[in-house]
């Protein structure tokens, strides 16, 4: 994790495979987190700003606070090689909303080795689910050995997809060591307060101070 | 070091800033290229060099070119007005939206990252200035034009940076849109440059009342990308 | 043999027509034409009233326009004021040996004005040249349809694509701020416009531009969706206040059919009531 810098508000990466829940974990942490903080969130979407537009009708944020930056077929480069249209949008954001504290970032759905640059974020939140496989966290790569939060969503499911959370904890705990990860459900609420507690405690102690 | 090798001392920032890694978001733009290859039908690297030749080279000559030289020119009598009058002419002949955004979007990026790297010049400051007040639109070519003559590329020099900057943006985005090889790219690639001594040349020829372009079918394809069913591009 | 200078045709003297025309609104009275002055060849046809609305007839040299001749019209609608500009016949710009003719049109269209610029396609004839130089000042809460519709040879004949140059500046401020630029020297000759002649051989070109205070909503996408065979539409905004649109059709048929429905879109899109006497303008199709 970078060094906070109080200058600049907060600024969290939610990254992950298409369809393990970054949109779900965004829309609960606005939910969560919208009436302690000034939040803004920024989607990244490869051919649409539909995952803008379902945060629009679905959260409490305003929708002024919620901007969708198409990325083209390349949604690694957004926030890795080339973050310019990222910091375009935060740009954008907070000239708006100057009170800002938090942005919350979700990267377009890609795969296993997509990172956020840590020049666009602070932190880096990480998730993927049961259903793509219980294999996934031992295959490995950056973003599952270095994100500075990994969660494994969707654990109702795993009786039904064949899914042993064992095995998931058993590789998460050999790929990260030390890093944090959590097991979560986030469609129904479960493992939230976890995450949000390690949020406050490992990114947003500037903003409390 | 003796006065030859001093003569070519813009060379590495010049690479540094021409390079595909100086991040101004282009790698998300063709530039009007996805629609037009889906309605042109393109599939080759044969395709490639003919819409060089018969769109983005022209194009390029008179047009782009010409803007690019005129605003160099009055950057350098820091005569600042004609630079905003020039960039608020380029805002208004970007017909289609996306175009003019992806311009617009391209130049913050490179503005942005000029400011960090040259923090001391005083006309990035300057420009920056004006488009924080919202008197400057920001387009990628008063950017442009800007870096290089910061870096005192020669004038030649600059507009054939520019011009293979065009070109390769093309070529690269070709590899997804045309579903070509990279050596088919490369190809067509060079062959757009072997004709790129030509397009500069006309384009210095070229004087601002008659700097234009008409190419309707372009345009009207360029426009219908904003509501395309799918897209790999944002322009 | 010498040839003495006397014995040279005597060197043709343009004719300059031209049209200064403004448009007031009268409480209770609706719009009128309240000051004009036209020179020939430029004719003004006695104009019609609707409600709202004074529409003018203006018709172009019938000849067509020649090397030298020049036409200046300058319309002014006045706050509140509703006209429209209709012409009934094409303008040709015919062969030329040499030199050009030029139009020079400027519109001014005050607040909560409206204008519609509606005329009669420009044909570019065998070696013809023309200048075109075309301004307008707008409101940012008048609304204005500006079409300009070009047909690049005599259809009938088979011609097309064989005039020798057409340029054409247009400039659109909105409040005094650049809005639109479009500038173009087209010689068909050295290759220009490849793109409209790979697609339409004998295709008919037409720009339009709306100007509007009222929301764009889903019109760009409307309007796409008039697309045909026959007819390829582009709408894109403006960075404020309107759009631009262009179309290519195969023929002036089918330009017209499409003008139509792009129209219709546009004038609901508007909230304004257009007149029924627009009926007359050339391209009105139905």
């Amino acid at each position: 994790m970078t060094e906070s810098n109080p200058s600049r508000p907060v600024r969290i990466g939610i990254g992950g495979p298409v369809g393990s829940g970054k949109t779900m974990l965004l829309l609960r942490l606005i939910e969560k987190l919208h009436q302690c903080y000034s939040l803004v969130a920024i989607t990244n979407d490869i051919y649409t700003k539909e995952d803008a537009q379902f945060l629009v009708e679905n959260s409490p944020l305003e929708a002024s606070r919620i901007l969708g930056v198409e990325t083209g077929g390349c949604p690694h480069t957004a926030i890795r090689d080339d973050t310019s249209m990222n910091e375009v949008a935060i740009e954008n954001l907070i000239m708006l909303h100057p009170d800002t504290q938090v942005v919350l970032m979700e990267s377009g759905g890609d795969n296993l080795s997509a990172t956020f640059s840590p020049d666009l974020v602070d932190a880096f939140i990480y998730v993927i689910d049961v259903a793509e496989g219980d294999k996934i966290p031992r295959k490995g790569g950056p973003a599952i050995r270095y994100s500075d939060l990994m969660l494994i969503n969707k654990t109702e499911l795993a009786p039904y997809v064949g899914a042993d959370l064992d095995v998931m904890a058993r590789d998460s705990k050999i790929q990260r060591e030390e890093r944090p990860f959590v097991f979560c459900d986030l469609k129904s609420y479960k493992g939230l307060d976890e995450i949000v507690t390690w949020l406050e405690k490992e990114c947003f102690f500037a903003i409390k101070a | 070091m003796d006065e030859a090798d001093q003569s070519a001392a813009w060379v590495p920032a010049l690479l540094q800033v021409s390079d595909p890694l100086f991040p101004t978001g282009a790698y998300a733009h063709s530039m009007g290229l996805e629609q037009w290859a889906a309605t042109c039908g393109y599939t080759s690297g044969d395709d490639l060099m003919e819409f060089f030749q018969q769109h983005a080279g022209p194009a390029l000559a008179r047009l782009e070119l010409p803007y690019l030289r005129l605003v160099r020119d009055a950057i350098v009598l820091e005569d600042w007005s004609t630079v905003l009058e020039l960039d608020a002419e380029i805002d208004a002949w970007k017909w289609a939206n996306e175009i003019r955004e992806a311009s617009i979007s391209q130049g913050r990026g490179r503005l942005r990252l000029l400011k960090k790297l040259w923090k001391s010049s005083p006309e990035i400051e300057i420009y920056a200035d004006a488009f924080a007040l919202g008197q400057a639109r920001g387009h990628h070519l008063v950017v442009a034009a800007l870096q290089f003559e910061l870096l005192k590329v020669p004038g030649d020099a600059a507009l054939m940076t520019y011009g293979y900057q065009s070109l390769a943006n093309y070529a690269s985005a070709s590899i997804k849109l045309l579903r070509i090889s990279p050596e088919s790219a490369q190809i067509a690639l060079a062959s757009g440059l072997e004709q790129l001594n030509g397009w500069v040349a006309a384009s210095k020829l070229v004087k601002r009342e008659s700097a234009g372009w008409l190419a309707p079918a372009f345009d009207i394809s360029s426009a219908r990308h904003a509501t395309a069913f799918s897209r790999l591009f944002i322009s | 043999m010498s040839v003495s200078t006397t014995d040279l045709p005597p060197a043709r003297i343009g004719v300059l027509g031209g049209a200064r025309l403004r448009y007031t609104h009268a409480l209770g009275v609706g719009t009128r034409l309240t000051e004009q002055w036209v020179r020939p060849p430029l004719h003004l046809g006695k104009s019609y009233h609707e409600d709202a609305w004074e529409i003018s007839i203006l018709m172009s040299p019938t000849a067509g326009l020649l090397d030298k001749d020049l036409l200046e019209v300058e319309a002014t609608v006045a706050a509140g004021a509703n006209a429209a500009l209709i012409s009934p016949a094409a303008c040709r710009v015919h062969t030329m040996d040499a030199g050009y003719a030029t139009v020079r049109q400027h519109y001014i269209v005050e607040s909560r004005a409206v204008l519609d610029v509606w005329p009669a396609p420009l044909i570019l004839q065998k070696d013809a040249s023309i200048r075109q130089f075309t301004r307008l000042d707008v409101a940012a809460d008048a609304t204005v349809l500006l079409c300009e519709l070009v047909s690049p040879g005599r259809a009938a004949f088979g011609e097309a694509f064989e005039f020798s140059q057409w340029n054409s500046q247009l400039r659109i401020y909105r409040e005094s701020s650049l809005l639109a630029y479009e500038n173009f020297c087209c010689q068909p000759k050295h290759g220009d416009v490849a793109d409209w002649r790979a697609l339409y051989p004998c295709g008919s070109y037409a720009s339009f531009y709306f100007l509007s205070p009222e929301p764009l909503g889903d019109i760009i996408q409307l309007i796409h969706d008039l697309e045909t065979p026959d007819a390829i539409i582009g709408a894109s905004p403006l960075r404020e206040g309107g759009l631009g649109i262009k179309i290519l059709a195969r023929d002036g048929i089918s330009l017209r059919k499409t003008i139509f429905l792009v129209r219709n879109l546009l004038i609901i899109k508007s909230k304004q009531d257009f007149p029924q006497a627009l009926h007359r303008a050339q391209t009105y199709f139905n």
